[in-house]
């Protein structure tokens, strides 16, 4: 099949995205199931489903942790499959399990994931320097990781998930283990993100979260997108207010959805 | 306002164009990165570097220490002794008790019961030994007015032997002294009398001897020092990461997944062959330094050990190449651990099975043919045992050198094969390595099942 180019393909581009486990006792578990999704520049796309739905393992492929076992996605135009190591370039991963290196400081820490992620030689320093200041890292950017605060270490994660300055950002359930407030925060960089420019996919399983933030949301549910819009046009299609209600409308078992909403 | 895609999102340039193979500055950053956190952490520091340096000094320190602390114990160790029948034989008796620091214990002759008390005395350790002295034999083959000296120990008991050490050489004395009074009444010639004298002649010089002594230890702790600098990284650099949740950090990064191996398998190799080297370092500076001194001028310096030169880069090439094989060997087990723990268990075995050789080979009379030196592990205690006995040939050194490098390229590219598997690095292995083998041998012949999750669902 001819690929188009990669400059006409949006940032993030999934076509039938599919995930198949295999379990010696379960046999095949679709894990995702046909997805497609895109995403623009500029724009925070949702992911949201209820645990277990497909989402972090949507993002994965994406991210290339996972390979995919059908369909294809494109990330800044480079296939997940065919070169992974190019579709790593361009993004920068954020999840809870994305853990930092303790025994690094958080300068080395940035340092290390700008030279590795190809950010130009030349400019690393003025990066890392412009990183720990934006992130307000000053004060400890010398420490080690280890003795940081849980606040601190999630600004150094976001510093380093940003340190080679990728196109395409993942944020896969990036407040799940965070208080209020620096949830809040978190929220705060990524809509300054999303304003720079940045194509975002975040997953999420926080009704409010999703509303807030996300300029179009996904909904997933066992694998599958069943519906993907503005939280207006969601509104639209389902006739109902909150995104709470609308999940459930679209979550709910086959058959006892109200006619003339379409899946 | 929000951005058009165009301007917003141009790609970035990136290491990675063009170049699916290894890259050398990436790999080089990965190494550096490893290496960097591994001597951050403790445990790694300990067992990579301080103790290859440390333990030859300690040891030696701890052998010449221990044997001194032994030998003044023994020296000032008062004797306790039971004597019966001591009034029987006075001049015995006095030259037992010119001894110095024994306490004797005096038991007339025919007193039973005090005899029992006294041999339940030395069984229970309260007592070092007994002297009888007995009129004549019962077989009656001695001399008229001769009379035996029956001494009771316990062998067993380190005082009780020491105790017995010391009685014969006072018996003896007092009989060489008896014995020269009653040739010198006799007039006969001492010539005569003596026949032969024995003159014993150690043919061995300090530096045969230490040499012998090398080439017992360096083999041994070579392996022993390179597995335990080995077994930590390995474990860090893989199950730690995992443990850290910094495993997934890293399968994000724009680095192709051969590289990461690779740099994780030559931080460990580092980290194994830097332990060997240091503890070689730290061998010769605690024979100059410690052993010498302590040994007298005899051994002299350093020079004066009598390593031929020759040998010191073959024992620098067989530690490096025994950190190759180590290194793939840890790793292909450790990276299917998912804690420090399970990390630990998976690669003890493997610890254990690398030191065997070592003590089943270290046998001095053992002889070295080729066919030993193609056995792994066994080839680099022949190398190093042979060159510092100053008999290593060329075709031993060669076969054994060329047969470790065989070995750790083929471990290598073994280790390289797992560890760049989809499902080891994804984590979605159950069990170790000989589980996964099985799977992927039976995936070979049965119907295909996903690749990258062959086992379970994350």
């Amino acid at each position: 099949m001819a690929h188009p180019s990669p400059s006409s393909r949006p940032p993030v581009q999934t076509r039938a995205l599919s995930k198949v486990y295999y379990d010696e006792m379960r046999g095949a578990l679709k894990a995702a199931d046909s997805v497609d999704v895109h995403c623009d520049a500029g724009e925070i796309l949702g992911l949201l489903g209820a645990n277990g739905a497909g989402k972090t393992t949507v993002l994965r492929m994406l991210s290339t942790l996972l390979t995919p076992t059908a369909g294809e996605a494109w990330i800044m135009g480079h296939e997940v499959r065919a070169a992974p190591e190019k579709v790593r370039s361009q993004l920068g991963f954020y999840s809870a399990s994305t853990a930092l290196y303790p025994k690094l400081t958080p300068r080395e820490t940035v340092r290390f994931f700008a030279q590795i992620n190809g950010y130009p030689r030349e400019r690393i320093e003025a990066r890392v320097e412009s990183l720990i200041q934006r992130f307000g890292l000053t004060e400890f950017a010398d420490s080690r990781v280890e003795s940081l605060s849980s606040g601190m270490k999630q600004k150094v994660s976001m510093a380093r998930t940003v340190a080679h300055d990728p196109p395409v950002l993942i944020f896969d359930e990036p407040t799940v283990a965070l208080d209020v407030l620096n949830a809040l925060e978190l929220r705060t960089i990524i809509e300054d993100l999303r304003t720079e420019g940045k194509a975002i996919l975040f997953s999420t399983h926080i009704m409010s979260e999703a509303e807030q933030l996300c300029d179009r949301i996904a909904i997933l549910h066992q694998g599958r997108i069943l519906a993907t819009d503005t939280l207006d046009g969601l509104r639209a299609m389902t006739g109902q207010h909150y995104l709470e209600e609308i999940f459930i409308h679209f979550a709910r078992p086959k058959g006892a959805r109200p006619e003339g909403v379409p899946a | 306002m929000r951005l058009s895609p165009a301007r917003a999102v141009a790609p970035l340039p990136h290491a990675m164009d063009g170049a699916n193979l290894l890259n050398g500055r990436l790999l080089w950053i990965l190494y550096r990165h490893e290496l960097r956190s591994s001597l951050r952490a403790k445990n790694i520091v300990v067992s990579s570097i301080l103790i290859p340096l440390v333990m030859y000094p300690l040891l030696m320190w701890a052998i010449f220490a221990g044997i001194t602390l032994v030998q003044g114990q023994q020296e000032a160790q008062e004797v306790r002794l039971a004597v019966i029948g001591g009034e029987t034989a006075p001049d015995l008796m006095e030259a037992l008790e010119a001894l110095e620091r024994v306490r004797l214990i005096g038991i007339p002759l025919g007193d039973e019961e005090e005899a029992a008390q006294v041999r339940a005395d030395l069984l229970a350790g309260k007592i070092d030994g007994i002297v009888s002295f007995v009129e004549g034999s019962p077989e009656g083959t001695e001399l008229a007015g001769n009379y035996r000296v029956l001494l009771e120990i316990h062998e067993g008991l380190s005082r009780s032997r020491q105790a017995e050490v010391r009685i014969q050489g006072a018996l003896s004395n007092q009989r060489t002294q008896v014995v020269s009074e009653a040739r010198t009444e006799l007039g006969i010639d001492p010539a005569r009398w003596e026949v032969f004298r024995v003159v014993r002649e150690d043919q061995s010089s300090a530096e045969d001897r230490m040499r012998l002594l090398l080439s017992l230890m360096v083999p041994l702790f070579t392996v022993v020092i390179v597995a335990l600098a080995s077994f930590y990284p390995a474990i860090d650099a893989t199950a730690g990461e995992r443990e850290r949740s910094t495993w997934e950090t890293l399968m994000t990064l724009s680095v192709d997944r051969s590289t990461m191996v690779w740099a994780k398998f030559l931080h460990v190799a580092t980290l194994g062959a830097a332990g060997g080297l240091l503890n070689l370092v730290a061998l010769a500076l605690s024979l100059r330094w410690i052993l010498a001194p302590l040994a007298g001028d005899e051994l002299g310096a350093l020079g004066g050990i009598g390593v031929p030169l020759g040998v010191i880069p073959v024992l620098l090439l067989g530690t490096a190449l025994l950190a190759l094989l180590v290194a793939a060997l840890m790793l292909v087990f450790t990276v299917f651990a998912r804690t420090f723990k399970e990390g630990q268990a998976m690669v003890t075995p493997v610890y254990m099975l690398l030191i065997l050789p070592p003590v089943l080979v270290i046998q001095p009379d053992l002889e070295a043919s080729t066919a030993m030196a193609l056995i792994p592990v066994v080839n680099t205690v022949l190398l190093f045992r042979e060159g510092l006995l100053g008999d290593l040939t060329p075709v031993l050194a060669l076969t054994a050198l060329g047969s470790m490098l065989a070995t750790a390229l083929l471990a290598t590219a073994f280790a390289q094969w797992v560890m760049g598997r989809e499902e080891v690095l994804a984590g979605a292995t159950e069990g170790g390595l000989v589980p996964f083998l099985r799977q992927r041998f039976r995936q070979r012949r049965g119907p295909a099942s996903d690749p990258s999750h062959p086992h379970r669902h994350p």
